[in-house]
């Protein structure tokens, strides 16, 4: 540790969380990855005890408004595990807590809940931390707005929010990267999104992501980030914790005449281990079997390679030269054209158009989740390259 | 293609006739029989000799020819010789031998066959735009997947969203339940707290338990002794009762006994001495000696003085001075010479030696000097010698009067008195022995006596003695019995009392255990909590899938965007001739009433009511409209199979249709043989009226019939 200080980051551990459909298709599985989270939290803890001076934890511990017991007790016998210093806010899933009374945090741990500022000394050097807390599921505060650090003094900002640039919006603490700059902060220690990323490099402004994988979405390498600071200099390095490893894999039907030849063509990419996260692109006469029946491949890729196979997207297209077929003046050149004016709309108007009849507006909670995500537009693509197939296919 | 002549030489019954006909609309008119079917027959079997009619049946003599004329103007002839025909009419026209029978050469029953039109090459060459053979399959897809979701009118509580997002609200429900059930985290709290009062309360009841149980074993063991210890309870009473004997002293009473014994004889040998003596001494008055003993040693000590001076004979008398007694001076002198002795020590040698000596010196002088003064000599007599010696005898004569003693010699006498004298002290001296014994040996009896009384008398004491043996008997029976009970601790309940109170302790402490164990449950149905979880995963996996069939909707719903977008454009741009053409030869046959549906997403053939916009199905249709419906599409259609268009034949077929239909159904074929030849077979005059004002040719076909009746 050839620095001043050093800390732990990590966010949305979500801990205790579900795993989408899994308990029911295959509750072996969904019993190792409820355990997941909790493991890839103790690894964070490890490496703190190895390596930093303190952690901070932006928000999300947990997965449910519903805090369970079982939950808080490991979380907080990690919490005591880990001995030094721990600065907690809390985020839109864990706003709430059941069991704090009776499972309380232990002492080494400070939770700040309106915007707060900690001074601590770590090996001589002064360090200042400054957190604020979501008070319910819900908030448009720009709650990174509220925070300021001591000028002279190295502060770290923690705290759960949306940014502009990279979140969904709305309700989960908005705020632009412009809010980050002239602080006295000097390390944002963000969460909220769980894909690693920084969003402002001067100050740092860091999401860790979270810290175990949960779907064929949150692939790749989970942890936390380990943050060394020498005199103004911070250096961040990722550390990856995760228990079970969401891998992506994409076989392409292009020029695969039968399913065994896709298989065979990914089962190098295979790994035990992980849980593969599988997208099936290309262009072929495989398009149609593998549109309507994705699971069928990935039974395939799992029993011949062992592998635990989830299926992430399945973006193919028929045998057909969309170019070409644009200016055909059939009926296949009429469906390109129509979904190419529906993906020019925006997000907000592909779902205004879904749910345009009052029969369809019970939908709209859930559309609105897509269309946050930014989905909506893949999903006309999706719905052409579906519609090319069912004109194209029938009876193959 | 165009028929320009017939010539029948020989066919079934028809034999040497000749029709010209006409480029547009022909009847054959006839009756029944007249040989219209035949001339139909030998046409469509002449230009499609596969056409598999089978009236009138062919035969190795049937001849004939047709003369046409193609669309590029050359004309041809096909000969028909026997059961072959020299036709080209399949090549020329691109179609085979039984799409003309179903298509253009039709008798009722196979103008209302429209399968070959419906599906397949046909249907998918005229009656859709390219690209769209598979629309409405798609559709059909699209929309009951869709529609299975979520319906799109009023929504069904079986469609499957429907069904999702209620098990989703009942999950959410349950989840929200159960965090109300548990929202106390107080409550688990409380049941933390309630915990430790119950183990510290447990450990107590333990405890009680442990202490009513131990009383209980001791009750149930002191009980089972019960035997022994009233065994032990009686021999101790004996004890007690033989305790006194305990007392008894065997040496004791031997030492007593013998004391007493030894003494008392002892007490009668000094009394027989004391007897002795005091016979010897019965005659002296032992008072007078007593009183005058002063007198009888004094004249005693007079004797030698006496018999000097009678010796003398009356000398008188000079003082007596007695020897001093003792060697006095000899003292005083040593003592005197000390004193100096030390006075000289103390001057030449050792000053406190020499005092010293000196000083004891003087007290040894002092000494003896005191004792002289002591023992200065008494002056006994003084006088004249016979004075003392008168004196001298007189006093003896008294005396031995007093004392009842001869006086034949005073000397004699004074002895005898002073024998007396001293055998009266013997005696004194053993009666007092004998006093002295006496006394010792009656305190002997009495300590022997006191020491029987102790018991009660001797015979008790002697008792007593037995019974001491008995009780070391006792005692020794007591110390075996105690040996078995000797860990048996005594207690102060009785066994039904120690059973009650540990039964009491025991069902307070199983009470306690009980509590506990529902708090434990309690708690651990909390910290466990799986109910919780698995109502959180359930309705985790619930909302997921109402997400997921969301999703399925939403793009079911683009799909069916998509596809009515194109559809509106790819069908309003390019909308199929043959469409379009049976509409207007619909429209024509019922006078504007029924129009085609031309929706392409229908999979079957559909009509329009142009009043209502009501969309009739074959179901629907009357067997008449049924006739016109097909009609006009097979009409449409034989336009644009072949663009040869080879000639549509048709036997009769509106001979079932009122006048009505029968008049539009000329005006569509009126219509129709502007661009295709049509020949008309019927035996109805009025169709052949109807037909004639729509411009047809009309010939009347009527042949020779040898079977005809």
């Amino acid at each position: 540790m050839g620095c001043d200080f050093a800390f732990i980051h990590c966010a949305d551990l979500h801990l205790g969380s579900r795993f989408w459909g899994l308990s029911r298709t295959d509750p072996e599985l969904a019993d190792r990855l409820y355990r997941s989270t909790f493991k890839s939290f103790a690894r964070i803890v490890d490496a703190g005890i190895a390596r930093a001076d303190f952690m901070v934890i932006a928000g999300d511990a947990y997965d449910d408004l519903v805090e369970t017991p079982r939950t808080r007790a490991a979380f907080v016998k990690e919490l005591e595990r880990f001995g030094k210093p721990v600065f907690m806010v809390t985020g839109n899933h864990d706003a709430v807590h059941s069991w704090s009374e009776s499972i309380p945090y232990p002492d080494n741990v400070t939770e700040f809940s309106r915007p707060d500022r900690v001074k601590i000394t770590v090996r001589g050097r002064q360090v200042e931390i400054a957190g604020v807390s979501f008070d319910g599921p819900h908030t448009d505060e720009n709650l990174v707005s509220k925070l300021r650090g001591t000028p002279g003094i190295f502060t770290v900002g923690v705290v759960h929010c949306s940014v502009d640039t990279v979140g969904e919006g709305g309700g989960y603490a908005p705020c632009s990267v412009r809010d980050f700059k002239g602080k006295d902060i000097q390390y944002w220690a963000l969460g909220h999104i769980h894909k690693r990323m920084t969003v402002c490099q001067d100050p740092p402004a860091v999401y860790p992501g979270n810290i175990q994988g949960r779907h064929v979405n949150e692939s790749g390498e989970k942890g936390c980030v380990l943050v060394s600071v020498t005199g103004d200099s911070v250096e961040t390095e990722f550390i990856p914790t995760q228990e079970v490893l969401w891998k992506d894999v994409t076989a392409d039907i292009t020029g695969k005449g039968n399913l065994r030849e896709l298989v065979s063509s990914v089962r190098n990419e295979a790994d035990t281990d992980a849980i593969l996260s599988l997208t099936i692109e290309g262009k072929g006469p495989l398009n149609s079997i593998v549109r309507h029946e994705p699971e069928v491949v990935a039974d395939m890729i799992s029993e011949s390679t062992g592998a635990i196979v989830n299926i992430r997207r399945v973006i193919t297209s028929p045998e057909i030269d969309i170019e070409r077929e644009r200016e055909s003046g059939t009926l296949l050149s009429e469906v390109i054209k129509a979904s190419d004016s529906l993906a020019e709309l925006s997000e907000e108007e592909i779902l205004d158009m879904l749910c345009s009849s009052k029969h369809f507006q019970d939908l709209r909670p859930y559309l609105v989740y897509y269309a946050h995500k930014g989905m909506l537009r893949d999903l006309v693509r999706e719905a052409e390259m579906s519609l090319l197939g069912r004109l194209t296919e029938a009876g193959e | 293609m165009k028929i320009r002549k017939t010539r029948v030489e020989s066919y079934g019954k028809m034999k040497d006739r000749t029709f010209e006909l006409e480029p547009g609309l022909n009847v054959f008119y006839g009756p029944n029989e007249a040989g219209k079917s035949t001339l139909r027959s030998f046409i469509t079997m002449t230009l499609f000799p596969k056409a598999g009619l089978t009236y009138p049946t062919q035969k190795a003599g049937d001849s004939g020819s047709l003369e046409v004329e193609l669309e590029d103007g050359s004309i041809l002839t096909f000969e028909r010789d026997g059961k072959k025909s020299s036709s080209t009419a399949p090549q020329i026209c691109g179609i085979d031998d039984k799409e003309y029978v179903s298509i253009y050469s039709m008798q009722p029953k196979e103008l209302r066959d429209v399968r070959g039109i419906e599906k397949g090459e046909i249907r998918n060459r005229f009656l859709t735009i390219p690209g769209g053979a598979d629309l409405p399959g798609a559709y059909e897809a699209i929309d009951s997947q869709r529609t299975a979701l979520l319906p799109d009118g009023r929504r069904s509580d079986r469609c499957r969203i429907a069904q999702l997002m209620a098990a989703e609200h009942a999950a959410g429900r349950r989840v929200k339940e159960l965090s109300n059930r548990e929202s106390g985290d107080s409550q688990y709290a409380e049941l933390v707290r309630k915990r430790d009062r119950l183990v510290r309360l447990l450990a107590d009841s333990e405890r009680k338990v442990e202490a009513a149980d131990n009383v209980r074993r001791a009750s149930e063991r002191a009980d089972a002794h019960s035997g022994t210890k009233q065994q032990i309870a009686d021999l101790e009473a004996l004890e007690a009762k033989l305790a006194y004997a305990e007392d008894t002293d065997t040496v004791r009473v031997k030492t007593l006994t013998e004391d007493c014994k030894r003494l008392k004889e002892t007490a009668e040998e000094k009394e027989g001495k004391y007897d002795r003596a005091r016979i010897k001494v019965r005659d002296c008055p032992a008072e007078a000696y007593s009183t005058r003993e002063r007198e009888i040693r004094s004249l005693s000590g007079s004797i030698f003085e006496y018999e000097r001076r009678k010796r003398q004979g009356g000398q008188p008398a000079r003082t007596a001075r007695p020897e001093p007694a003792g060697n006095f001076p000899t003292v005083l002198i040593v003592g005197g010479l000390v004193a100096v002795a030390g006075l000289a020590i103390a001057a030449l040698v050792n000053l406190y030696v020499g005092i010293g000596a000196a000083v004891g010196g003087i007290l040894v002088s002092l000494m003896g000097l005191r004792r002289r003064q002591y023992e200065a000599p008494a002056q006994v007599h003084t006088g004249s010698d016979d004075d003392m010696v008168k004196y001298f005898e007189n006093r003896v004569r008294e005396l031995s009067k007093e004392l009842n003693v001869p006086v034949s010699d005073p000397v004699n006498a004074v002895n005898t008195m002073m024998d007396n004298l001293e055998a009266l002290k013997a005696v004194a001296e053993l009666h007092e022995d004998y006093e002295e014994a006496k006394e010792k040996a009656d305190n002997a009896g009495e300590k022997l006596s006191a020491f029987y009384d102790g018991f009660g008398g001797k015979e008790r004491y002697n008792q007593a003695v037995r019974d001491v043996a008995k009780l070391a008997e006792v005692r020794a029976q007591l110390e075996a019995l105690r040996k078995t009970v000797e860990n048996v601790e005594t207690v102060e309940v009785d066994k039904e009392t120690a059973d009650s109170d540990y039964t009491t302790a025991t069902v307070e402490k199983d009470e306690v255990q009980r509590e506990l164990a529902a708090v434990d449950q309690a708690l651990k149905d909390i910290s466990e909590d799986t109910t919780t979880e698995e109502a959180i995963t359930a309705a985790s996996d619930a909302s997921t899938e109402v997400y997921n069939a969301c999703l399925d909707w939403a793009r079911l719903m683009l799909e069916k965007i998509i596809l009515d977008k194109a559809t509106e454009k790819a069908y309003g741009e390019h909308r199929p001739d043959v469409l379009t053409r049976a509409d207007s030869f619909l429209d024509a046959m019922t006078g504007g009433r029924y129009r085609m549906d031309t929706d392409p997403r229908s999979t079957s053939i559909g009509i329009v009511d142009a009043e209502t916009g009501e969309v009739k199905t074959e179901k629907e249709w009357s067997s008449g409209l049924e006739d016109q419906v097909k009609l006009s599409l097979k009409m449409a259609v034989s336009l644009s199979l072949s663009k040869e268009k080879p000639p549509v034949i048709l036997d009769d077929i509106l001979l079932t249709s009122d006048s009505g239909r029968k008049e539009g159904a000329c005006k569509a074929l009126s219509l129709l043989s502007e661009d295709i030849q049509v020949l008309y077979f019927t035996c109805d005059r009025e169709t052949r009226d109807l037909m004639e004002q729509a411009g047809a040719r009309v010939q009347n076909v009527r042949i020779p019939c040898p079977d005809h009746h």
